[in-house]
């Protein structure tokens, strides 16, 4: 029955029943809850009609999660009500939900590694024979109808772990459209592919829209919003803002409800002609990631890197730094060699590096704001191995007020934060060594408009102070708003380095693909 | 009974679960639970609270307590450390060897052996788990067989007994009242605590162990951070081995088979996460604690030792399962 | 009992019930505490529930805490402290190794506490009285047996026990001795065992590989090793009438080993006497010379000698198929 359903739309029960194509399949109004007194949610209001991927915007504490969770059943509504298709529901838990055609994808999946995308797809609830035996001819059938349909090329038979991550992706998404979801919920999904793999995924959303399901769609990347998007609904402090069409609005527009005031976009000045180099980078090699790199940056400089995921930007990065050792070339900071290989040595040389996936390798997620900020520079607030905790503190606290970092003592995990005070954090631990070159991968990453343009403003501001920075980021509106110079990486090569005052978003992907 | 303490305890972390207190609550939860074990058996039995069983208490909580504080240094990178038991038998061997009737070395070599010894075997296996990325578990559990295997070599498979005087002070004797093996308890607390809390190595040590890919990014020096834990995890395992072997008045070749469970034991009832990055020094006290004031406890009260294993297996998950829930 | 009186702790009650065997007890009783090595081996086990079945245990005028030594010498030196700390009237220890326990002894010794060793020797000169069986003598006693089972000699395998042990030690000696008087039996293999069951069925097997068909008799240190080396030459289909097993302690599967005709002789060590002994020997020492024995150890197999004697030697009864019924 059920395997039969979600790759037929003709036998699909919801989509066949009568009705106004018109009428939203989802009304939610007055949505309200608390925590302990506090309200995280005052009034969350949404209204998803069939057919259409609705972009929920907000910052950080805006309201989206907690409203997200109750409409999965995660959380249960104070106030306010829920219809589906014109019903009133209550969902008690994330099953229930589905049972009602409700579904989430979120930025971690699960797929079991060892297990073909068919077992992943139907697990839980295999085909059987008999009641005890899988039926695995009928499981592969049903997969690849599934599949086919939703024309996603994916094969049924690979297993999980030999799949890219769009694809992995993929058979989430057919997951969950099998359980017969009308309503598909996308916490940033893109948050971890490439811009290739975000066309794959934009593609299978038309199809899905063109089922007659809808699509919730939560990113805080705007230049996809505008993208994908057919209709949007901005929530701040909890509350409902506004929604309407996003061809009727533009991304100041977004932005400003988004912040809630004007933002103000960094103004960059030229660099000085003739300001010394402070890094170079010198015929540079790693294996099959990337090869033959030279650039330089000056002081006072933000070069920028762009090239799509898998470019070989991010391991560019990481040799220079000294988590790799190169295969070939060499690094000059001020004009003298660095040792290759050794983070440490490079730190003491005076750089310092935001690295791409902060929970991964950024922060210790366990251990306090005040112990992160201070782990990279310990050693220089230390007597013969012993902290100096007066120091410590007061750096920590410095760097607090600096980076506007929120929280409630400076002695809380980290992991309690948002993901914006997350990345200042790093920020601030990457600061207090005294770098002369900062190296960002993909600084914004997952973090809301209004940190994002806090983020940009600091990097303008420490180069003006004449240090360098190199950046990498896979969002051209992004790198343009901040480079002077962008490097285009293409599969391992450095093939053009452009003026980031004169290049326009079109020039840049298409030097990229 | 324990159980019952533990979740009261429990109840009342969690109404008051502000994360900034977090972590103190949580070492303050296990004194809690010492405290209310020790009052259980002061109210059960009349010679629990005599200063006299306090001294015995404590000195039969030293070896393990030594042995734990050097395997939570390893445990708070995400590793473990299997080899303790064997690696204390391994130096209070070698020591004893140089202070027998018939081979008579001064005390302060014995010493250096010893220490050197268990130092010597920890470095090993932080070689073998930092260089050739073996898994801790996989490293340590094939050096508590070569350490026992080279114990029963280098013996023969006999004790040596007949230990000097000078060295059977350090197992058998006192200062002030207080006997010699709970003062170095407490001087290996007090130094490990301080390394752990003041020194840049200690925060090393956190970080390593809540993610060691974000301290290579910020410049430490994951491997020998590592590595020194299981060098420190052997060196007090050798002293470990000094002091039991000064204890038994012989080195004996099957000594402190076990010991490295009731170490590990100790350490997870004292809070120490084996996921790495979490826990303290304080909770491994109190852990070491625990287990002796359990053994001491119930022995005066003539329990069966079969009831008291189930006991002490019961309060491990137990403690596991209170971390887990404050979390 | 005290723990009632308080309410507070009420809530205990549970645990209580678990904790049953101990604290109840009046001031006139004797309390004796008894150290066994080890209650997870069946021997220790038998020794200590022989001490509980002492008449004046069961008649409440003794009080017995059974202490479990873990199989580690330090674990006993912990308890010998917690029985100074508790004020014993008198210690019974099986002392799990012979030097390691002799500082402990002392020390009881000198806080006024008379220990009795009971089963396992020590090295400490300090005790207050012995009972345990003579191992040396042991050993000779199936060096003896087997002579006189293969007057033609042969080739003999043995199995030792930890080495460096007491036990091992004194019954290797006899047993040498023993088998010195017959110079055609020849010791072909020997190796430890260390008193396991397993290791002595791994240990056979290698030999019957090692060595097809020459094996002649086989020695073993103890019954568990000899009831491993059974297990093997049952696999391998030897004929336990042509080839010999010999062992010491006459555990209750060592017994029906030789009921059935597998085990040809084992030494029975009477828990019996060393335990039930033991409680006398300490009864006497805390009573004095008036005091009379009321084990029946003391009219079947031992002399009382008015109790005062340092060191009493338990005998072993050699169990074979004509008189293991009796001992069942």
């Amino acid at each position: 029955m059920l395997l039969s359903t979600g790759s037929n739309p003709e036998g699909h029960g919801k989509n066949a029943a009568p009705g106004p194509r018109d009428e939203p399949l989802l009304v939610a109004d007055g949505i309200a809850k608390s925590f302990n007194g506090v309200p995280a949610l005052r009034d969350g209001r949404l209204v998803l009609k069939r057919g259409t991927v609705h972009a929920l915007c907000g910052g950080n504490g805006a309201g989206k999660s907690t409203f997200l969770n109750i409409v999965m059943g995660l959380l249960h509504r104070d106030e306010g009500s829920i219809r589906i298709d014109g019903m009133a529901v209550d969902f008690r838990s994330a099953a229930d939900a589905l049972r009602h055609g409700v579904t989430i994808i979120t930025q971690e999946l699960s797929p079991v590694p060892e297990m073909t995308v068919a077992e992943n797809i139907y697990l839980g609830r295999e085909p059987k024979i008999g009641g005890l035996v899988v039926d695995f001819p009928k499981m592969r059938q049903a997969a690849k109808r599934l599949l086919d349909d939703l024309e996603f090329d994916v094969p049924v038979g690979a297993r999980m772990r030999d799949l890219s991550l769009a694809q992995i992706q993929l058979v989430e998404i057919a997951k969950a459209l099998s359980h017969r979801a009308d309503i598909v919920i996308m916490d940033e999904p893109t948050s971890a592919i490439g811009e290739h793999e975000v066309h794959i995924l934009f593609n299978a959303l038309k199809r899905i829209k063109a089922r007659g399901s809808a699509i919730i769609y939560v990113s805080h990347k705007l230049t996809e919003i505008f993208e994908i998007a057919d209709e949007y609904t901005v929530f701040r402090d909890g509350r409902f803002i506004e929604s309407g069409a996003i061809s009727s609005i533009d991304r100041n527009h977004l932005v400003t409800q988004i912040v809630g005031h004007e933002v103000k976009t960094v103004e960059k000045g030229k660099p000085n002609e003739g300001a010394p180099i402070l890094l170079e980078v010198r015929s540079l090699s790693r294996g099959s990631h990337f090869k033959n790199i030279s650039v330089t940056v000056a002081a006072g400089e933000v070069l920028g890197i762009y090239g799509l995921l898998g470019s070989g930007r991010t391991e560019f990065l990481e040799t220079i730094y000294g988590i790799h050792a190169p295969t070939a070339g060499d690094v000059f900071l001020d004009g003298a060699r660095v040792d290759p290989g050794n983070p440490k040595k490079c730190i003491q040389r005076g750089m310092a590096m935001v690295p791409e996936d902060r929970k991964d390798t950024g922060l210790v997620l366990c251990a306090s704001i005040a112990h992160n900020i201070a782990l990279s520079s310990l050693a220089l607030r230390a007597v013969s191995g012993f902290v100096r905790r007066k120091a410590e503190a007061a750096a920590t606290d410095r760097m607090m007020r600096l980076h506007r970092i929120k929280a409630a003592s400076p002695n809380v995990p980290v992991e309690t934060l948002s993901g914006g005070n997350q990345q200042k954090v790093v920020f601030a631990r990457c600061l207090l060594t005294n770098p002369r070159l900062l190296i960002c991968d993909e600084p914004t990453r997952g973090i809301d408009e209004g940190s994002k343009q806090e983020i940009y403003a600091f990097l303008r501001e420490f180069a003006a102070k004449g240090n360098g920075v190199l950046v990498v980021s896979s969002e051209a509106p992004e790198i343009l708003q901040i480079s002077d110079r962008i490097a285009v990486f293409r599969q391992g090569r450095l093939d053009h380095v452009v003026d980031g005052h004169e290049t326009t978003q079109q020039m840049l992907t298409d030097l990229a693909s | 009974m324990v159980a019952n303490a533990i979740s009261n305890v429990a109840t009342g972390a969690r109404s008051k679960s502000i994360a900034a207190v977090g972590p103190y609550l949580k070492s303050f939860s296990i004194v809690i639970v010492f405290v209310v074990i020790s009052a259980f058996f002061a109210v059960a039995n009349e010679y629990f609270m005599t200063w006299l069983n306090w001294v015995n208490l404590l000195r039969q909580s030293s070896i393990n307590g030594v042995l734990a504080i050097g395997v939570t240094f390893v445990i708070l990178t995400k590793g473990i450390d299997l080899s303790v038991g064997s690696v204390m038998a391994l130096a209070g061997m070698i020591a004893a060897s140089l202070v027998t009737s018939t081979n008579q070395h001064f005390v302060l070599w014995a010493i250096v052996a010893g220490l050197g010894t268990g130092a010597a075997l920890g470095l090993l296996n932080g070689v073998i788990v930092t260089a050739f990325n073996v898994p801790p578990f996989v490293a340590t559990l094939g050096m508590l067989s070569m350490a026992r295997g080279l114990t029963l070599i280098f013996s023969d498979g006999r004790p040596v007994p007949n230990l000097s005087e000078s060295f059977r002070w350090i197992g058998g004797g006192s200062v002030a009242g207080v006997p010699v093996p709970v003062l170095i308890l407490f001087l290996v607390f007090a130094i490990g605590w301080v390394v752990l809390s003041y020194t840049t190595f200690g925060r090393y040590v956190y970080a390593v162990g809540g993610n060691d890919k974000a301290a290579k990014t910020s410049g430490i020096s994951t491997r020998t951070v590592i590595a020194s834990t299981y060098v420190i995890s052997g060196l007090l395992a050798g002293l470990a081995g000094l002091v039991l072997t000064s204890r038994t008045t012989a080195a004996l070749p099957q000594a402190g088979i076990g010991y490295e469970l009731d170490a590990i034991a100790a350490v997870v009832i004292g809070g120490t996460s084996l996921a790495g990055g979490r826990g303290s020094l304080v909770g491994t006290l109190f852990g070491a604690l625990i287990i002796g004031t359990i053994n001491n406890g119930m022995d005066l009260m003539g329990v069966s030792s079969y009831y008291q294993q189930l006991l002490k297996g019961a309060i491990i998950v137990v403690a596991v399962m209170l971390d887990q829930f404050r979390k | 009992m005290k723990v009632t009186r308080r309410s507070t702790i009420a809530s205990f009650a549970a645990a209580a019930i678990i904790l049953s065997t101990g604290t109840a007890f009046a001031q006139s009783k004797t309390r004796i505490a008894a150290l066994s090595f080890g209650e997870s081996g069946e021997y220790m086990k038998a020794w200590s529930s022989e001490i509980q079945n002492h008449p004046a245990v069961k008649d409440g005028s003794v009080a017995v805490t059974i202490f479990d030594g873990k199989y580690d010498p330090l674990v006993q030196a912990n308890q010998i402290d917690t029985a100074i700390t508790q004020k014993f009237d008198a210690i019974i220890m099986s002392p799990f190794d012979l030097q390691a326990s002799a500082p402990a002894i002392d020390k009881a010794v000198a806080a006024g506490i008379p220990v009795i060793v009971s089963a396992l020797k020590t090295a400490s000169k300090n005790y207050t009285a012995s009972i345990i069986v003579n191992d040396t003598e042991g050993g000779r006693i199936i060096g003896d047996q087997l002579g006189k089972l293969l007057p033609n000699g042969g080739n003999v395998v043995l199995m030792e026990g930890p080495i460096g042990q007491s036990a091992q030690i004194e019954r290797k000696a006899g047993i040498d001795a023993g088998l010195a008087k017959f110079p055609k039996l020849k010791l072909i293999a020997s190796k430890s065992g260390n008193w396991s069951r397993a290791e002595g069925q791994s240990l056979m097997e290698n030999w019957l590989l090692a060595h097809p068909g020459q094996i002649n008799a086989v020695l073993a240190e103890n019954d568990e090793m000899a009831l491993g080396a059974i297990e093997a030459m049952k696999s391998a289909k030897v004929d336990f009438k042509s080839v010999p097993v010999l062992a010491i302690d006459g555990i209750p599967d060592g017994k029906r080993a030789v009921q059935k005709g597998e085990m040809t002789v084992t030494l029975y060590k009477y828990a019996r006497a060393e335990g039930q002994g033991a409680v006398d020997l300490a009864l006497h020492a805390v009573k004095g010379d008036s005091y009379k024995p009321r084990s029946e150890v003391w009219e079947s197999l031992m002399e009382w000698k008015g109790g005062s004697q340092k060191d009493y030697v338990v005998p072993w009864l050699i169990l074979d198929a004509s008189n293991v019924a009796k001992y069942m």
